[in-house]
């Protein structure tokens, strides 16, 4: 495997709720991005991939969530100890985001090309509004996005939701940066939309070797896009290992019912098995393994003891009690 | 072959955007022929913006259509105004996305779900009773959960009561409009599957309208694939997913990611996004995105042509049998 671009170390993330009470939102999340790997996050709403993704660039407020342990390396440098004047080197240069709605990361009062060259005027002070404003244009280009010219002059609202999360991308890329965290960058949009956009990012991915952490709920967008797939369940990761040991090989009893429940639109199938029960609200998280209430396979044990994430065969790594004794 | 349930003929529905004389007038829904039978599910499938919701609207008169015919069970109800309307709810339903935005927040789960029994006077209190404990007991809520309020509930559970609501009125016919996209993978295969169960057991007819094909297969004996306001597209399940003939339902199908590692497929990409329904091009609405047009497709009427019994497509090219289908 290449190199090793981001390393993330038992990260925990806790919330205020109240004067005195914290909640655990995310818990022992350990990953690693290499160069030009694209790592894909699934899980439900809630399982804590915003969060994890959030946490990288500290976005996550200050007064609101804390990262109470655990380290997030890139290229060796721990992000958590950074100030914020030296965390803003790193967003939008070496590690940039473009999130699910393109809308609300675009200012509406701003034509496009405004909020481009400002991008690249605010990264470089001595580079001209002329220079800025071409490489503005490029960039528009390299998206595919037609006549780009004119569009530097349209606002956000004139431009279709495909189109906006082109322009989030340009400008996501424009540093070219090392590594880009996509949260559900697609979810907003329609499937033939949607598969314009994927494949954008991966011919993009490709031509300036960027890797992505690709956050999705949707098997189907990680099956196509991702090397490597980390499932998490109620803000940990469950499974963790490349795409086709876990779309082939599932061991996690989430992972495997999770696969189970798919709807698909490529063949007829009988009645679809489901997970039972919903996701347990993280003030109420069971003793023991998180997914006991729901999993089928749930033993005495489990109620009692928390599994660690453990490496059952080489690059395959289950959160399991019973997994690890496979 | 039995009479339709719904006959629905020649259906418009157009928005005055704006006022005054010269204001542009929106053909959301222009022109579309369905028939629904008793006991089945015709699956409405269509990008955002192609007139899906408007359509589930009109057909029951929530948004009354502007033009065109709707014949349930023999009667003429386009022209209904409220109070006609009234005695045919209970038959005629609508399950709308948000589960939350359907449900009253300040009324319990047993009561909202005996609100419709009150409002149509069905049955004594005692009977009432008795209905609604067995038709939440029927979609999986437990009897301790009855004094509970929206809020209290996740999405998966909020949509059964949903459900419920709806069916303890038996209807005959339910717009279902996008019912499972709020929810996660593994509560959606729950209510899915809760939906057919309720099929089977009340023999009541779907109008299921959803953007997510892979759904549309699980849950859909017929489906109607619509563009711009016009159906491009009808057949058996079969029919539309294993021999789909309009380029569009093509493109979407190939468009859909398939939860499987290493499966390489044709992928049809369109290009552009789906034009304003405001100038919608003329002749064949699909023409200037499809991979396949020609000279002639300005000028064909769009109108669906029958292929075989249960196959209609309104491409004349994609039609006839010697077509390049390529």
């Amino acid at each position: 495997m290449s190199e090793v671009i981001l390393e993330v170390e038992n990260l925990q993330v806790k919330f205020r709720v109240s004067k005195r009470d914290m909640l655990t939102a995310i818990q022992d999340v350990s990953f690693r991005v290499h160069k030009k790997e694209i790592l894909g996050i699934v899980g439900e709403s809630g399982c804590g991939k915003s969060v994890t993704a959030n946490t990288i660039l500290r976005l996550l407020p200050s007064q609101t969530s804390q990262i109470s342990n655990g380290k997030i390396l890139f290229h060796g440098q721990d992000l958590v100890q950074l100030s914020n004047k030296e965390m803003r080197q790193i967003r939008g240069d070496k590690i940039s985001m473009i999130f699910q709605e393109p809308m609300t990361s675009l200012n509406p009062v701003y034509r496009i090309g405004d909020q481009m060259v400002e991008m690249y005027r605010a990264k470089n002070k001595h580079m001209s509004k002329k220079e800025a404003w071409q490489k503005a244009i490029h960039m528009l280009e390299m998206v595919d996005i037609p006549s780009p010219e004119q569009r530097m002059k349209d606002y956000p609202h004139q431009l279709s939701g495909g189109m906006r999360q082109r322009v989030m991308i340009a400008m996501a890329l424009s540093a070219r940066p090392e590594l880009l965290i996509a949260d559900e960058p697609t979810t907003a949009l329609d499937v033939t939309i949607q598969a314009q956009v994927l494949q954008l990012m991966k011919q993009l991915q490709e031509e300036m070797d960027t890797a992505i952490l690709l956050i999705t709920h949707d098997m189907g967008v990680v099956a196509e896009m991702a090397d490597t797939v980390m499932v998490m369940y109620a803000g940990e990761v469950v499974e963790y290992a490349d795409v086709t040991t876990i779309f082939n090989r599932p061991l996690h009893p989430y992972t495997r019912g999770l696969l189970a429940s798919l709807t698909r639109a490529d063949r007829d199938m009988g009645r679809l098995s489901s997970i039972e029960g919903t996701v347990p609200p993280l003030s109420q998280m069971p003793e023991g393994c998180r997914f006991n209430t729901r999993c089928p396979d749930c033993q005495a044990a489990c109620k009692e003891k928390a599994p660690a994430l453990l490496e059952v065969e080489p690059n395959h790594m289950v959160r399991c009690l019973r997994c690890g004794k496979v | 072959m039995a009479e339709p349930l719904m006959k629905i003929r020649g259906l418009k529905k157009q928005f005055r955007i704006g006022h005054g004389k010269k204001a542009p007038v929106l053909r959301a829904v222009d022109g579309i022929d369905l028939d629904v039978y008793t006991g089945e599910t015709v699956g409405l499938v269509g990008e955002s913006g192609c007139g899906k919701s408007t359509f589930g609207k009109a057909i029951i008169n929530l948004n009354p259509p502007t033009e065109g015919s709707v014949a349930y069970q023999g009667t003429e109800i386009a022209h209904y105004n409220t109070r006609q309307m009234r005695p045919l709810r209970k038959e005629l339903q609508f399950i709308f996305q948000d589960p939350y935005a359907s449900l009253d927040p300040r009324r319990t789960i047993f009561d909202l779900v005996k609100a419709p029994l009150d409002a149509f006077r069905i049955g004594t209190e005692q009977e009432r009773e008795e209905q609604v404990e067995t038709i939440l007991g029927f979609v999986g809520m437990d009897q301790f959960q009855f004094r509970k309020f929206p809020h209290e509930l996740s999405g998966g559970q909020r949509q059964r009561v949903v459900i419920a609501r709806t069916m303890v009125l038996k209807p005959k016919f339910i717009v279902c409009d996008e019912p499972v996209s709020a929810l996660d993978v593994s509560v959606r295969a729950q209510v899915l599957n809760l939906m057919k169960d309720a099929q089977s057991k009340l023999n009541v007819s779907y109008l299921f309208v959803s953007h997510d094909m892979s759904t549309v297969r699980y849950l859909c004996d017929k489906v109607a694939v619509m563009y711009l306001g016009r159906l491009v597209e009808f057949g058996s399940r079969h029919d539309i997913f294993e021999h789909p003939l309009h380029p569009y339902t093509k493109a979407l199908l190939s468009a859909v990611p398939i939860p499987d590692v290493g499966v390489k497929r044709e992928r049809i990409l369109l290009e552009g996004d789906v034009p304003s329904p405001l100038h919608p091009p003329a002749g064949c609405r699909f023409s200037n995105r499809c991979p396949y047009r020609q000279e002639g497709c300005s000028h064909i009427s769009g109108d669906l042509i029958q292929v075989n019994e249960t196959h209609a497509v309104s491409c004349p090219y994609a039609a006839r049998p010697e077509a390049p289908t390529k």
